[in-house]
């Protein structure tokens, strides 16, 4: 188990002892990594990734390969800054009667 | 900041999404979805299944689903919410968030704590699908919890 697991999962099924995983989401993408047990026993052949030494929080395997810190919350804020700048330029052209 | 379920469920299939959660296409929120839970209730059976949670930019067609407000007093969800797709959503390519295989027999739950969410945009229609690349047709339900910034 990890100290600063972000998330946990758990899969139950009738013919096997349930699995308990600890997992932690990339800061940079956001995907859900499953931390890989002790003993070796995997639910997944996730990378465990690495750590990024600007957002200071652990990230997946691909974004440490990229070796770029994009941090998730700064495209977030892109990706919504853009949406909001389509709908502002389309107002102003509405105001002075263009298209 | 109120909190939302919302259940899919379809017949499982190898090129029809299960359900997405999407982003409204006006007036839209922040929506971080935090707990998810996936199992067939069909009879048990041996077959394999690959869960896959990819990021999508629009909503394809599907069955609405109206989310639950998990608290009676919250208003309605302003978040999009679709089941057994007809038409996929545009998956966005090298953003799946997660991926999973189990047994047909299994049950699988993943819970986030603040801060290990899985974030949805602000943005028109852009969200969060459900794939089953490797599944048997049989009756399969996911349940999500999401919260709205």
């Amino acid at each position: 188990m990890s100290r600063r697991a972000q998330g946990y999962a758990t899969i139950v099924a009738p013919d096997a002892p349930m699995i308990e995983r600890d997992t932690f989401t990339c800061c940079h993408c956001q995907r859900v990594v499953f931390v890989h047990a002790l003993d070796g026993s995997k639910i997944a052949d996730d990378d465990q990734g690495g750590f990024c030494l600007r957002c200071m929080k652990q990230i997946c395997g691909p974004c440490a390969d990229v070796g770029e810190c994009r941090p998730f919350e700064k495209q977030l804020v892109e990706m919504e800054r853009g949406i909001t700048r389509a709908v502002e330029r389309r107002r102003a052209l509405e105001k002075i009667g263009g298209s | 900041m109120a909190k939302y379920a919302a259940k899919m469920q379809r017949t499982a299939s190898t090129t029809a999404s299960l359900g997405s959660i999407n982003a409204a296409a006006s007036a839209m929120r922040r929506v971080k979805i935090y707990d998810i839970l996936l199992g067939s209730e069909a009879a048990p059976a041996d077959n394999a299944f690959l869960h896959t949670i990819q990021r999508c930019t629009t909503a394809g067609t599907s069955t609405a689903i109206t989310p639950q407000p998990l608290d009676p007093a919250d208003a309605a969800a302003g978040t999009v919410a679709g089941q057994a797709h007809s038409a996929e959503p545009t998956y966005t390519a090298n953003q799946i968030l997660l991926d999973v295989a189990v047994n047909q027999k299994a049950t699988f739950r993943w819970v986030a704590i603040p801060g290990g969410e899985l974030v949805i945009p602000a943005t028109a229609s852009n969200g969060i699908g459900f794939q089953t690349p490797v599944a048997s047709a049989v009756l399969l339900t996911g349940q999500v919890h999401f919260e709205e910034q």
